[in-house]
């Protein structure tokens, strides 16, 4: 989902990665499915895509 | 434009964080580069199997921090943060992971030591630092793994 969004909003992985104030390679777990990220970076990165945390995380 | 400003002046927080950090650990390889090179020049005795044992797994030490160090620069030159949610979780699991694989290793070393006939000074010296030399390179290796392949924490 978040490399759809990432592709929709022309944003590199690094650049994603600067605007929530993590590594890349998390970006990179994150596009995998192999982190569930916290709260509060659910939050930070459904704000750069100006979407809800439902729409963005989906509970699987 | 204030938040503009604001992400501006994140960004150069988290670059000065990430050269700190990388200085940290350059300082840390420096320092036990500098012990080693005091203890290999003060010894009087020739250097045996242990003594390079030592050297090589203290090397293999070195070598992290430095290759952690190079990454925290790389982190700052691409104005990312150096230590995310991510890797502190990462080097969490590594560093429990490591305790427990060492309670057994603890365990074989003083076993496998009673075996051979070493004097009890000797003995507590070589299980100290087997033990903490072994835990060290146990953490680094489970780090680097982890750090390859990610942490599934679904069932954490």
């Amino acid at each position: 989902m978040i490399k759809e969004l990432r592709a929709k909003e022309n944003l590199t992985q690094i650049e994603l990665a600067q605007k929530v104030g993590v590594r890349r390679e998390t970006i990179v777990f994150l596009e995998k499915g192999k982190y569930n990220p916290s709260l509060k970076l659910a939050h930070d990165i459904s704000k750069v895509f100006k979407m809800r945390i439902e729409e963005v995380f989906i509970l699987e | 434009m204030l938040e503009i400003v604001n992400i501006v002046l994140e960004i150069n927080n988290m670059i000065m964080k990430a050269k700190n950090l990388a200085l940290v650990k350059f300082t840390v390889a420096a320092f036990i580069l500098g012990l080693m090179g005091f203890w290999i020049f003060k010894t009087t005795r020739p250097l045996n199997e242990l003594a390079y044992g030592t050297i090589g797994v203290m090397l293999i030490i070195v070598g992290f921090v430095i290759y952690s160090g190079i990454q925290a620069l790389k982190a700052a030159k691409s104005g990312l943060n150096a230590e995310d949610e991510l890797s502190k979780k990462i080097t969490q699991k590594a560093a429990s992971m490591a305790f427990s694989i060492s309670i057994y290793m603890w365990l074989i070393g003083m076993f496998a030591l009673d075996v051979f006939s070493v004097d009890s000074v000797n003995k507590a010296k070589l299980v100290i630092a087997i033990g903490m030399m072994g835990m060290t390179l146990i953490f680094i290796f489970i780090r680097l793994y982890l750090s390859k392949v990610g942490i599934d924490d679904d069932n954490d």
